[in-house]
């Protein structure tokens, strides 16, 4: 039984601490993505990026270079054309990262040859995990860490109070960006493991329960990181046993934890309402 | 402290404020009134420097510093910060979560100073309407401002809050010596209070006490509408300034009579 337990270990252990520290560094990057209501962006950039990582692939460029260099495009992309006075944010989000998504499902559709890592860049796949991508994600979460910590009251002032941060010298434009580099660059690096269209979700529903739990910003990353990291963890041990995505295995784990969450908080306020 | 000359300011080519100059000057308590959409909010914008004129100057003193409290309206009260989170953001220059020790300090004496150290630690949405509009004004105060610029301070609050908050500017203006300047609605209430009011409707229609500028035909000139003025208890009392204000007029008039005692009339 012991030894059956502890099987994944011996055949997933690199997928493992890749699933931990991704749902660490996406519990981390969801807090602002949840408070900013940005969980669009989310979506749309994860698709986005797929699509240069395919053009990359297609053309022969490394893959953290081309969908590093591509989501920085879309991202761009998508802020001058929100600028535009009769283009909404939601609209020009759409509009890019669908474009560029479309662009890879092209390139794939002409090469046959990609049908199966189609399938594992959709929905995740433990089995190309290699200790570079783990050394990769693991230096990712350490950068997005220390820009957390070392921009921590300007990123908090602009996402409560843009407005009055402006006026106090605290740049949106400069905060946004910040939040969009470190957005696209998790986006990337757990991209192979979550899959395209998982990791939306595996972004902002640790952030949510988080959120469901307290009132208070701190505990909120703390509380969103140890879920995320949990429900990373978890999602790919179980997707052994029960052969199934790792993508799908995590994000249905995160699920379970926020209906848990939302029961719990449920209970709480019935209890503390006057009879 | 602030001058404005010749100021304008537009959005997408409409004109907002036209061609208006106005000098803040040290210490000064002033109020700027006028309906929905006369270009107050710019106006303050614009002293403040978040937003830039289209035409005109907004000189500023050297070492002038603004504090700046918005619409509490706009506030995600939802938003996971208690009271010394907020005050916080506008600690110091460092951004890293723990903040150096002349800002707790500050944020202390400040907490104390406004009544709010009981609730430090509570949500930002466990607050009554005066309390958090204290923490803003608090959280204003942090950078140790010459000039606090304030949007509506005390709209949508009940009587008491908005005494409350009358209370709190009169203070920092008298005893700390804080020019102050709002923009409000509230005739019968703020503006009759301030030292100096500016009756705006895009430019400048009156500037003065509110004595020599509360009266009916500048309000008229400023709301497109009768307004009745009375004097009460050497006070300047605008009867219902909401009539120049709401979407749907009242019908209603039996009680803006001059001497008349209307609801407006009572609470101040």
């Amino acid at each position: 039984m012991f030894e059956q337990l502890m099987e994944p270990f011996r055949y997933f252990t690199p997928a493992l601490v890749a699933a931990t520290l991704s749902g660490a560094l996406l519990g981390l990057v969801g807090v602002y993505v949840v408070l900013r209501g940005m969980a669009y962006i989310g979506h749309g950039l994860s698709h986005a990026i797929f699509g240069w990582a395919v053009v990359s692939f297609a053309g022969g460029v490394n893959f953290y270079v081309g969908a590093g260099a591509g989501g920085v495009l879309s991202a761009l992309l998508i802020n001058a054309l929100a600028r535009r006075k009769r283009i909404t944010a939601d609209v020009s989000i759409g509009i890019v990262t669908t474009a560029v998504f479309a662009l890879g499902i092209a390139v794939i559709s002409r090469r046959s040859s990609f049908t199966k890592n189609f399938e594992a860049a959709l929905f995740g796949n433990v089995l190309g995990v290699s200790a570079i991508d783990v050394l990769v994600i693991a230096a990712t979460l350490l950068g997005v860490a220390l820009v957390v910590i070392f921009d921590y009251r300007r990123l908090l002032y602009s996402t409560f109070d843009p407005e009055v941060a402006e006026i106090s010298g605290i740049s949106s434009r400069v905060q946004d960006l910040v939040l969009t580099a470190i957005l696209a660059a998790s986006i990337i690096v757990t991209m192979r493991l979550l899959g395209v269209t998982l990791i939306a979700a595996a972004l902002i529903t640790p952030a949510a329960t988080a959120r469901l739990l307290t009132n208070r910003f701190g505990k909120m990353f703390r509380l969103s990181v140890a879920i995320g990291a949990a429900s990373g963890f978890l999602g790919v041990y179980l997707s052994y046993f029960l052969d199934v995505a790792s993508g799908a295995s995590v994000v249905l784990v995160a699920s379970i934890v926020f209906a848990g969450a939302l029961l719990l908080t449920s209970v709480r306020w019935r209890v503390r309402q006057p009879a | 402290m602030i001058a404005l000359r010749d100021v304008s300011v537009a959005y997408e080519g409409v004109l907002a404020v036209d061609s208006v100059s106005l000098t803040i000057h040290p210490g000064e308590y002033a109020g700027i009134v006028g309906p929905t959409g006369s270009g107050k909010t710019s106006l303050l914008k614009a002293a403040a420097g978040a937003i830039q004129p289209v035409k005109g100057i907004v000189d500023r003193a050297p070492g002038t510093t603004i504090g700046y409290v918005a619409q509490v309206g706009k506030i995600n009260w939802n938003f996971p910060v208690t009271v010394r989170d907020v005050l916080g953001m506008a600690a110091d220059r460092s951004s890293l979560p723990l903040l150096h020790a002349d800002s707790k300090k500050r944020m202390n004496n400040l907490l104390e100073r406004l009544g709010l150290a009981a609730f430090a630690d509570r949500h930002i949405g466990e607050l009554s309407g005066g309390q958090q509009q204290r923490v803003f004004v608090a959280r204003a105060l942090m950078g140790q401002p010459g000039l606090i610029l304030l949007d509506e301070p005390t709209s949508g609050m009940d009587v008491s809050a908005r005494h409350e908050v009358l209370h709190l500017l009169h203070d920092l203006n008298h005893e700390e010596g804080i020019a102050v300047v709002v923009t409000t609605h509230d005739l019968t209430g703020i503006a009759a209070h301030m030292h100096h009011l500016i009756c705006l409707n895009k430019s400048v229609i009156a500037a003065g006490s509110p004595s020599e500028v509360l009266s009916t035909s500048v309000l008229e000139r400023t709301y497109g509408t009768t307004l009745d003025v009375l004097v009460h208890g050497g006070m300047t009392v605008v009867v219902d300034p909401h009539l120049g204000i709401d979407e749907e007029p009242h019908h209603d008039h039996s009680g803006l009579r001059p001497g008349g005692e209307s609801p407006g009339a009572k609470e101040d």
